[in-house]
């Protein structure tokens, strides 16, 4: 076999005519992307899961405006992971660590601490996505508690500073509710585990406790910065790093109903957008319909597994 | 007279203008004293060789021509560079306003349209620069049709990629002798094997980079290529084989024996460390051994430069702190007068010199 191969290399690069090399260079060129259409047409044959999703979880990359040799339109995923209530500190931010059970944690074998280093040895696995769910019903009521704990708070001392205090404090609770209320994703990595058929079974309790959309999608996920601490160690503990496909291209007929008078790139864009999963976990768009705010304020979104 | 290679053809060009000039110094000197019939007829078979030459190869004939082609080597790869990068940005600047069947038909279509124009420009150009500097843009087509299949249609990212851009990169390399694209077709391989090592080792295929164990494979292989299939018909392609994969062994071995924990043996740091060392002193000597033996001096040279590499690492890490810098500094300098003593005792006995 190994003699054969050098054999035929040998031919190739001593023996063989330059024609024969023009129809090899053609022949590979031409196989390699009719393997392409073959992917994507197997992997758009069946959809595994369609959701609709809106312009809070599928933004415009952020530098847009400023990419004008760029023609195409792409929007990103935007997701995040549960916030932990129970640490007297917020994450206003889209969080990416996740505390996972010890039988999902243990399916990725990551490497042991090595002399008690972190070492980041990222793997592809699998999570579990939920949009406008529990996580976010969690997520909102914290911030209305937040929200209504700064109200409530009465200082005793009335001097200048604290008054410039409680006000400033209340500001950043209107906005921090107002954001999470209109513009925060809604979509929320639940669970990751790196065999896919624990995922479905965490999807099935799931699906027991919510009517949320729920989907599974690749992602690359690496071990937890405290994983190796000798104090405050958590050993379960993963970050999120991408999902596998976070860019999701917008076919020109799909994007001309993006473009508004104000060009793609508007900030107060409001619209609903249909992405299947195929049978390989690669999303595509199938339709994006512009709307007034208010029609992606309660969306419940659809999915099917 | 029987085809000849490019490079062939310039060493017997090369060949008759020595023989030119050790003539006139001979005729001038009164050693060489030939008839004028000789002469002529001598001159005349040379010019007719050299005409031939000239039409089939388009070779320099004196100094300054070689001169002109080393400068147009240079604008050609320049020239690549730069229609390369247009390539990417008209295709980024007009691919919105297409829909997906006309993005994919020009996506497919350009790098079979540039690799028509390079075999083309072979027949119209016997230097051969337009059509390498066309392999070049339609090696660059290639890439773009990957990448951009890939973002139109949200396809998981692979390190099967760089599996289909060396591939073709070789194909290109050998139809139109671009050591260039032999380059990129090598650095291609080793993330290929790389990445897939990466993954067996249960990482993510993107951060190869992060454990230079990955690249051993690679380099051994790729090393082994023109030992086990010949490459004379390819100017300076086995070299180009063995250099990169040198320069890829070499410099993970001495990532390695200075960060010890980027390695996936499971030692302490410092044996790590000291393991690596350890081979990259004896890698560079089998290097230097090699080159020796097969008369690469390239290889040598790259050997050598490893050896000094880790010598004066292993100096740094033995006395920059505790030595005054003007001793470490002139240790330095030593052992370099050392080591050309021994290049030079080398030289000679490969000249027979006493």
């Amino acid at each position: 076999m190994t003699n054969s191969f050098l054999r035929w290399c040998q031919a190739l690069t001593q023996k063989c005519s330059v024609r024969t090399l023009i129809y090899s260079a053609v022949i590979f060129l031409l196989s390699v992307n009719i393997l392409i259409f073959a992917k994507v047409s197997f992997n758009r044959s069946q959809v595994v899961s369609t959701i609709v999703l809106s312009e809070r979880e599928l933004g415009l990359p952020y530098a847009y405006k400023r990419a004008q040799h760029n023609s195409g339109v792409q929007l990103l995923l935007n997701w995040s992971t549960p916030q932990d209530f129970t640490k007297d500190q917020w994450q206003w931010y889209n969080k990416r660590d996740l505390t996972l059970s010890k039988e999902h944690f243990e399916s990725f074998s990551f490497r042991a601490c090595k002399n008690g280093r972190y070492t980041s040895n990222e793997q592809v696995g699998w999570v579990l996505l939920e949009f406008n769910g529990l996580a976010y019903n969690d997520y909102l009521a914290a911030a209305q508690t937040y929200h209504k704990k700064v109200y409530s708070a009465e200082s005793e001392s009335k001097t200048q500073v604290e008054q410039d205090k409680s006000r400033a404090l209340k500001t950043e609770a209107d906005d921090t509710l107002k954001r999470v209320k209109e513009s925060v994703s809604r979509l929320f990595i639940i669970a990751a585990a790196a065999d896919k058929s624990l995922l479905l079974n965490s999807l099935k309790e799931r699906r027991a406790l919510t009517s949320a959309p729920l989907f599974i999608a690749p992602a690359k996920i690496q071990p937890g910065y405290y994983r190796c601490d000798t104090e405050d160690k958590l050993p379960y503990d993963v970050v999120i790093q991408d999902l596998m496909v976070t860019s999701i291209h917008v076919p020109k007929h799909l994007a001309q109903s993006l473009v508004g008078a104000e060009g793609v790139a508007n900030n107060n864009l409001h619209f609903l957008a249909k992405l299947n999963y195929g049978r390989q976990y690669e999303p595509w768009l199938t339709q994006i319909e512009r709307c007034n705010p208010s029609c992606t304020s309660n969306i419940t979104g659809k999915s099917s597994n | 007279m029987a085809t000849l290679t490019k490079v062939q053809a310039q060493t017997r060009a090369d060949q008759i203008r020595a023989f030119r000039e050790e003539q006139q110094l001979l005729t001038e000197q009164g050693l060489l004293n030939l008839a004028l019939a000789t002469r002529i007829e001598i001159e005349r078979f040379h010019n007719q060789v050299l005409t031939e030459l000239q039409q089939q190869q388009d070779i320099d004939l004196n100094e300054s021509a070689k001169s002109l082609s080393l400068g147009m080597q240079i604008v050609s790869f320049l020239g690549a560079s730069a229609l390369a990068a247009s390539l990417f940005f008209l295709f980024y600047q007009y691919w919105g306003y297409f829909s997906t069947a006309s993005q994919v038909m020009v996506l497919v279509l350009a790098p079979l349209v540039t690799l028509g124009v390079a075999t083309w420009l072979t027949k119209l150009d016997s230097s051969g620069y337009y059509a390498k500097l066309a392999a070049l843009v339609s090696f660059a087509s290639w890439v773009l049709n990957l990448i951009m299949l890939g973002s139109i249609f949200n396809i998981t990212p692979s390190p099967n990629a760089f599996a289909a851009f060396a591939i073709y990169g070789f194909l290109l390399a050998y139809l139109l002798q671009v050591r260039l694209l032999l380059a990129a077709g090598i650095i291609c391989v080793f993330i290929y094997i790389g990445a897939e090592l990466g993954t067996w080792m249960g990482g993510y295929w993107i951060y190869l980079g992060e454990r230079p164990e990955h690249f051993f494979l690679p380099a051994l292989l790729v090393f082994g290529v023109p030992i086990l299939i010949k490459q004379d018909r390819y100017h300076g392609f086995e070299s180009l084989f063995q250099i990169l994969s040198a320069l890829g062994l070499m410099l993970a071995v001495l990532i390695l024996a200075n960060w010890g924990s980027l390695s996936y043996l499971s030692w302490p740091n410092s044996i790590i460390e000291g393991f690596y060392q350890l081979l990259g002193f004896i890698l560079s000597a089998l290097l230097v051994l090699y080159g020796l033996r097969t008369h690469a001096a390239k290889i040598m040279l790259t050997g050598n430069v490893f050896f000094a590499l880790f010598l004066f690492t292993k100096f740094f890490d033995w006395w920059w702190d505790w030595l005054p810098k003007y001793v470490f500094f002139l240790l330095i300098g030593l052992t370099s007068i050392l080591a050309m003593v021994i290049f030079n005792r080398l030289r000679k006995e490969q000249q027979g010199v006493r």
